[in-house]
Parts: C-alpha cells; sequence; structure tokens
C-alpha cells in the first residue's frame, strides 16, 4: 500500500473518529442537560407531593378550610407541573400523573364525609378507609416523585459516568491513533529514510558498493530502489572513470616528462610519476599541498615569477636548473594557463623536460660542425689557392710562349681558373660551404675580368645590376664559368680597334626560381649568320657545355651588338637563419 | 405475580448467585404462606392480605421485599344484560367471593368508597372453581375476584362480560416472606436472592417478550390471559410505606370483620429490610 494512501486512510479515519467522538460528546452532553433539567422537575415535584402529603395529614387531623385550599392550590400546582411538561405515558411520569388524578376524588369523599355531620359506623369506616386509601395514594405518589428523581439521578449519574468515561477514552483513544500513526510513521517512513540517509553517508565516503535493498512496496521503497540504482550506475561509471584516469596515469607515468596541474589557490591537483620524483614523495603526499608547502622558501624566484604569470593568464616556456638527487640538471618548463569560459584563470598545466642530455648533445653536434665548417673552409680556403697557382702556373708559363694568340689562350685558361677559384674564395668566406651569394660573386667576377684587361688601352664601360640570390656550388661554379666566357668574349671581340662602349651584366630572378644572367654589349656584334652551335670558338662550346650540365637554356640575340641570355633553376637569396 | 420467580430460574440467575432453589407452586399466596408457616418451605411469595391475617397469629416470617405491585389484580365481573353497571348497582345483589380473601376486601372497599354499605351486598361464597360456572348460571350476579379467575370468568361470559370501574380503590403488594428463622444465618444468601430477582425484574423491562414465554409456560396461560393481565403488573422490588399503610388497612378492615382477633400488629416488625438495602440500594422507603 502507497504512503500516500496510507496516510490519506489515516486522515480520513482520524477526522470520521474525530467527528464521531465530537457528535457523542456533543450528545452525551446534550443528554445530560436533559437529565439534568428532568432531575430537577423530579425533585421539584417530590418536594410538592411531600408537601401535599404533609397537607393531606394536616386536613385529617383538623379539618381546617385553610389545609383544605392549600391542599387544593398545592394539587393544582403539581397537576400544571405535570400538565405543562409532563409526558404521559413514559414511566414514572406516567403513573405519577394518573395516580394523582384520583386523588380529588378521594379527597373530595373525605371532605363530604367530614362535613355530613353523620357519625354513623358506616360513615366513620367509609372516612377511615378514605383516609387509609388517601394517605396511601398519596404516599405511593410521593414514593413514585422519589422514584423518578432518583431514576433521573441515577439516569443522569450513568450518562455523565459515560461523559467522563468519553472525557477519559477518547483523548486516551486519540493518543492511541496518535501514537500509532507516530509508529506507522516511524516504521514505514523514518526507519527507511534514516537506512538511506546512512547508505548516502557511507556512498558519500567512498563505499559506492553500499545498497537500501528495501523490500517495501513503496514511495520510500522506490526512493530506496532509485538510491540503489543510481549508487550502481554511480558504481559502473566511478569504474570506469577510475580505469580511464589508471589509463591516463599511466600513460603520463610512463612519458619522460613531469607533468603537474596547479590550482588557482596553488595547489597540486595532479601529478605524474616524474613529477612525483622531483619531490622524491609518493604521489598522495603531493596532491591536495600547496606549491609552498612543497618547495618552501628555497623555491626559485625565476619558477615563482613563471608561476603567477601563468596565473595571470601568460603561457611561458623557460628553462631553469635544479639539482634531483645530487645531480644538477637542466629542466625546460612549459606552465600552459587553465583558462574557464568567463576568463577567469583556475589553474595552470606545468609539464617539465629533463633536457640536461639534450644540452650536451647539441653543444657537441655545435662543436663538431664548428669543426667540420673549420675544415671545409679550410678546404674551399686551400682548393682557391691550389687554383690560383694553377693560375699563376700557367701566367708563368705564358711568358716563355711565342705568339699572342698561345698566350692568350693561356690567358682565357688563366680567368676560367680563378672564375672558380673566386668561387671556392666566396665559399670560405661566407661559413656557408652549400650555397654562393651568387649577386656578390657575378659583381666580384665581373670586377675581376675587367682587371685582368688591364694591358688593353681603352675599355668598355661595364655596368654589373644583380638581384639578391644564392644557388649550389654544383651550379655556381658551371654559371661562374659561363659568365666567364660570355664576359671574356665581350672584352675580346666586341670592342676591337680601341672601340669604346657598354657592357651590362644583369642576373634577375623570374618566376620566382629562374635565374635569368643576361651579359650584353654596344660592340660591333657577330655576322649575321652567327650560330653559337655551328662554331668553333672553345669559349662559346664550354658555354654550350655548361648549359646542359645545369639544365638551362641559352638565348643570343645580335641585331645590336652581342646579346646572351642563359636562363636556369636558381634561387632567392635568404637571410641566413641562425642555428 | 411471581413471574420475577420463574424468570430468575429460567435464566439460571439463581445458579448465578450459587443459590439451589426449589420451586413448589400454589394455587394462592395464602396456600403458600400456610406452607411456610408449617415449616414446609423457607420463603414464599404471598400477597399483603393473608400476611395481615397471619400476623394476626403468627410471628415467624418477615417480609423481605415487595415483588410486584398491581392496582387492578381484584375486579368485579359482571354481565352486560345484567343489572349490575356501577358499584352502586350492587345494593341487595348476590356477588360471589371467595370471603376473607383480598377479593372481598376489595368488594368491601368499592363499596365504602361507593358510599355503598357493604353489609347491602349479599355475598355469596365461592370457591375458586365455582365462580365462573355460578356466574353464567346467574346464580349471582356479579363477581368479586382476582386474577385469574376474573378472567376466566370475563373470558366465559365473552362479549357479555363488564368490569366495573374501580381503578385505584385497592393496590395489592406481591411480596417475598421468609421464614424468621432463617434471616440471621441466611442473610448472604438471602441478598443474592433478592439480587437474582431484580437482575429477572430488568430482563422483565428489557425483553417483555421472553419474560411472557416463560410465564406462559410456567402457568399454561394462553396469549390472551397474558394480555389480560399484562398491563396492570409493576415489576418492582422494594419496601414502600404503602405497603405498611395498606396492612394496617387491612389488619383494621379483618378485625372489624371479625376475621381476626387481638390487637393490630406493628407491621413494622415484619419488616426485615437488610438484604433489600444490600442487594438494592435505595428501595427500602420505609424507616424503621
Amino acid at each position: 500500500m502507497s504512503l500516500r494512501n496510507l496516510f490519506a486512510g489515516w486522515v480520513i479515519l482520524a477526522a470520521a473518529f474525530g467527528l464521531i467522538a465530537l457528535v457523542l460528546l456533543g450528545f452525551t452532553a446534550r443528554k445530560v442537560e436533559t437529565l439534568s433539567v428532568e432531575q430537577s422537575r423530579a425533585h421539584q415535584i417530590a418536594r410538592e407531593v411531600s408537601s401535599l402529603l404533609a397537607l393531606t395529614h394536616e386536613y385529617i387531623l383538623h379539618r381546617e378550610e385553610r389545609a383544605e385550599q392549600q391542599w387544593r392550590r398545592r394539587y393544582a400546582t403539581l397537576m400544571h407541573e405535570l400538565g405543562l411538561k409532563g409526558e404521559p405515558g413514559r414511566g414514572a411520569q406516567a403513573d405519577l400523573h394518573d395516580a394523582l388524578r384520583a386523588l380529588p376524588e378521594l379527597f373530595d369523599g373525605l371532605i363530604r364525609a367530614s362535613s355530613s355531620g353523620v357519625q354513623d359506623s358506616l360513615t366513620l369506616r367509609r372516612s377511615e378507609l378514605l383516609i387509609d386509601r388517601l394517605l396511601t395514594e398519596t404516599q405511593a405518589i410521593s414514593e413514585s416523585a422519589f422514584q423518578w428523581e432518583s431514576q433521573a439521578t441515577e439516569a443522569r449519574a450513568i450518562i455523565e459516568r459515560r461523559l467522563i468515561t468519553s472525557a477519559i477514552s477518547l483523548p486516551a483513544l486519540l493518543s492511541l491513533l496518535f501514537a500509532s500513526s507516530a509508529w506507522l510513521l516511524a516504521r514505514r517512513v523514518l526507519r527507511p529514510i534514516g537506512a538511506i540517509q546512512q547508505a548516502t553517508a557511507i556512498a558519500a565516503a567512498g563505499n559506492l558498493a553500499v545498497r537500501c535493498n528495501s523490500q517495501a512496496q513503496d514511495e520510500v521503497g522506490d526512493l530506496a530502489r532509485g538510491f540503489d540504482h543510481m549508487a550502481n550506475e554511480l558504481q559502473l561509471r566511478t569504474q570506469s572513470i577510475q580505469a580511464a584516469e589508471a589509463f591516463l596515469r599511466n600513460i603520463t607515468d610512463n612519458l619522460p616528462i613531469r607533468i603537474a596541474y596547479v590550482d588557482r589557490d596553488m595547489r597540486y591537483r595532479f601529478v605524474n610519476k616524474r613529477h612525483c620524483e622531483r619531490f622524491a614523495r609518493p604521489r598522495e603526499e603531493i596532491v591536495g599541498k600547496t606549491f609552498d608547502e612543497l618547495h618552501g622558501q628555497a623555491a626559485n624566484p625565476e619558477l615563482i615569477s613563471h608561476v603567477r604569470a601563468a596565473l595571470a593568464g601568460e603561457k611561458s616556456t623557460f628553462e631553469f636548473t635544479e639539482d634531483i638527487h645530487g645531480r644538477s640538471a637542466c629542466i625546460e618548463s612549459s606552465l600552459i594557463p587553465d583558462i574557464a569560459m568567463d576568463g577567469m584563470v583556475k589553474g595552470f598545466f606545468s609539464t617539465g623536460v629533463d633536457i640536461t642530455e639534450r644540452r650536451r648533445q647539441r653543444a657537441e653536434l655545435e662543436s663538431a660542425l664548428k669543426e667540420k665548417e673549420v675544415l671545409l673552409s679550410e678546404v674551399h680556403h686551400r682548393v682557391k689557392n691550389n687554383l690560383q697557382v694553377i693560375s699563376s702556373l700557367l701566367q708563368l708559363q705564358s711568358t716563355g710562349i711565342e705568339g699572342a694568340e698561345a698566350r692568350e689562350l693561356f690567358a682565357e685558361s688563366q680567368n676560367r681558373i680563378r672564375s672558380m677559384a673566386l668561387i671556392h674564395e666566396k665559399l670560405y668566406q661566407s661559413h656557408d660551404f652549400a650555397q654562393v651569394d651568387f649577386a656578390d660573386y657575378v659583381q666580384s667576377l665581373v670586377r675581376m675580368l675587367q682587371a685582368s684587361q688591364g694591358g688593353h688601352e681603352a675599355h668598355p664601360a661595364i655596368q654589373v645590376r644583380t638581384a639578391p640570390m644564392t644557388i649550389d656550388i654544383d651550379r655556381a661554379i658551371p654559371a661562374g664559368l659561363i659568365l666567364n666566357e660570355l664576359v671574356s668574349n665581350c672584352f675580346k671581340h666586341g670592342f676591337p680597334n680601341g672601340r669604346t662602349g657598354h657592357i651590362d651584366v644583369t642576373l634577375a630572378l623570374c618566376n620566382g626560381d629562374q635565374a635569368t644572367l643576361t651579359v650584353k654589349d654596344d660592340g660591333i656584334g657577330v655576322a649575321a649568320d652567327f650560330d653559337p652551335s655551328a662554331t668553333d670558338s672553345l669559349g662559346l662550346r664550354l658555354v654550350q657545355m655548361l648549359t646542359d650540365q645545369i639544365g638551362g637554356t641559352l638565348c643570343f640575340e645580335h641585331k645590336q651588338g652581342f646579346s646572351c641570355e642563359l636562363v636556369f633553376a636558381g634561387r632567392q637569396h635568404r637571410s641566413p637563419s641562425p642555428v | 405475580m411471581s413471574l420475577p420467580v420463574y424468570v430468575a430460574e429460567a435464566e439460571g440467575y439463581f445458579a448465578n448467585e450459587n443459590l439451589s432453589v426449589r420451586i413448589t407452586d400454589c394455587q394462592f399466596g395464602r396456600l403458600c404462606l400456610g406452607q411456610l408457616l408449617e415449616g414446609k418451605a423457607a420463603l414464599c411469595t404471598v400477597a399483603d392480605l393473608p400476611i395481615v391475617f397471619a400476623s394476626f397469629t403468627s410471628d415467624r416470617f418477615r417480609i423481605l421485599s415487595t415483588l410486584t405491585t398491581n392496582r387492578s389484580d381484584a375486579k368485579i365481573v359482571t354481565r352486560k344484560s345484567g343489572d349490575v353497571h356501577t358499584p352502586l348497582d350492587l345494593r341487595g345483589k348476590k356477588v360471589g367471593v371467595a370471603v376473607g380473601t383480598s377479593a372481598h376486601y376489595f368488594l368491601d372497599s368499592v363499596a365504602l368508597l361507593s358510599g355503598l354499605d357493604p353489609a347491602s351486598i349479599r355475598l355469596v361464597n365461592l370457591g375458586a372453581g365455582e365462580m365462573t360456572s355460578e356466574l353464567i348460571a346467574r346464580r349471582v350476579d356479579a363477581l368479586s375476584a382476582f386474577e385469574p379467575f376474573a378472567f376466566d370468568a370475563a373470558k366465559a361470559l365473552g362479549n357479555d362480560a363488564s368490569v366495573l370501574s374501580t381503578s385505584r380503590t385497592y393496590t395489592l403488594h406481591w411480596n417475598v416472606v421468609a421464614v424468621r428463622d432463617i434471616l440471621a444465618t441466611n442473610d448472604r444468601e438471602l441478598e443474592g436472592l433478592l439480587r437474582a430477582l431484580d437482575r429477572a425484574i430488568r430482563l422483565i423491562h428489557s425483553d417483555p417478550a421472553r419474560a411472557k414465554a416463560v410465564l406462559k409456560a410456567r402457568l399454561a396461560l394462553d396469549d390472551d390471559a397474558v394480555a389480560w393481565v399484562w398491563p396492570d403488573l409493576v415489576f418492582e422490588l422494594g419496601l414502600t410505606q404503602s405497603l405498611i399503610k395498606t396492612m394496617e388497612g387491612e389488619a383494621r378492615w379483618a378485625l372489624r370483620s371479625g376475621y381476626a382477633q387481638g390487637r393490630e400488629p406493628n407491621y413494622l416488625r415484619y419488616i426485615h429490610d437488610g438484604p433489600l438495602h444490600r442487594a438494592k440500594p435505595g428501595s427500602v422507603a420505609i424507616v424503621r
């Protein structure tokens, strides 16, 4: 039975009981009042009848007129009392009424016998009988009146006892009813709720295996089963969360970094195994402790400032050195603020990586690299020196050669060797042994070629325009040789017999990575049927070969002077990035 | 008149009071009192007049309580077709009566109260079994008889029966009388006896049909007889002053009529009210 129905029934029962009790009390009280009135009336009648009896005796003794008048007045009063208020036909009152009606006849007979003056035996006997009957009847009436009063008194006493019994028993019954309802409340509601409360406290303490196991088929039973279901679900989810937490902890514990979470009160909420090792304490002694409790006054001031910055919402990465188990370690730490949706910083995530070994390895690498750079620079330096030695040797040999043509061949070879040596020079001077600053190289090479023409009387003016560009050594040397051939040809063939003019050397970058090297002069030019692919000139053949080597294209034009444009895969000049 | 005794026996009230009561039926109360005085019974129920007669010759009994009163036990039965229609019509008429009984006392009282000299009535002394037949045979003009003989006569006359109006002329007291010898030693038993009778009276009041059934079974009465007597019967245990007055009047009548000799007794001496006081407090109205 549901508690709602049970308590509704109880309330209805109590209300009905209370109503019945009130009706009974009211009825009884009214009955008491009625009987009280009847008792009073019976008492009054009895007193009147007693007076009537006394007057009867008085009249019998003295035959006085006054006694007769009073007797009749008293009788009339009695009849009036009984006639007005009486209820003939009801017990003692009815008897009383009937008896009283017989009295006047006896009294009148006595008066007649007394006043007749006859004193014979018959009259005396008759008078005597009348007196006997009158006294007997009046006595009987008096007894009836007192009996009536007695009955009324007894009835009133009975009803008053009933009233008192009701007055005592009704509160007792009501108390019993309330005690029963209290017992029912305790048994069906308070005790089960107490059990649920106890189970809730146990669950709140962490023991989610607790169950109420209620068998009650009411609302509290439903509540207990709801609690059991909730506890079961909570237990399953907690187990799932604990498994996930264990999984995550396993992951974080096995990562070679420190991971921690610190709330805005600077209290540790999470630490992984590596972080525990930092404090040489188990996890349980760290989680819940504050930053100050764990670090004490000896905390690194720099670390403190970064922590404050993180709590202010700033992300930071920094390195610091600390002593771990007697070993000095370099830690790279990142503090990432945990910012809530409302912008408030709830805490920060902390990661720490021991980079001591990495720094050592980097230092070793840097040292090895430096050593290699020095060696490479030395190699380029020596190659350049060797090429210069070769050029000097050719110079020495050319002095002993007869014929200008032969000497010129030597000079051309010297220029070609120097153009290559210039590449190595630029390399070891630049400290970038993979890329050559080709713009600088073009400027230097053109100046060197111009300087090598010092024996000529007249010089064409040379204008060099270069866009910043670096290219690797594999293409720099062929491209340098091509430029050397083209500029040397301009000096050699473009301006004979002291002709003056201009030579323009342009290095440009097209389409992002296409280098365009243009050598143009306004000299005498070439014959109209000039075919660079069919020429037997070593220089031009060399240009053709080197262009193919670097995958470039050549384009000649000779309408006004000579112009050659080499296009090859180049590379835009970049500022060197730090290692 | 003795119905409470029968009811108490039938309902086992005597047994409840640990009393062993053996009842012996008599035709008249006078005979019952005679058996008591002869030592054949310890208790009897009897009307007031036999007590009065006995009181002139014996002091061996005591009245314990009035059991029943009846204002109309004695009746004057006549024929409608006859010459007697009022008490005054009795003058010179032959009236059948058991001389020296309450019916005789009643007849004298009716005559005196009506202004008639009782001596002017021609009394015909009849036995119990003669009354109805004498009236039917018109050998008497009227009967003065107590129950159940008045009923028998009226029933025999049928529609011709007439009962004169004589209400409240005489109130018969039917009493419980005990032999004096047992009073001192058996007061507790007498108290129990009266308590059983009072309980029977309460049953008569609360369940009249059941009481009437006992009455019919005990006295072999039919419904008409019960219906005839029942309205006049007042069952109530008590000792009232009217009993004394009635007996005193009857004693004077007996002396005057010559049915008794000696001095008028003091009837207070014949009252033993102790058991009734205890069995039914408040029911004794006689001051001794």
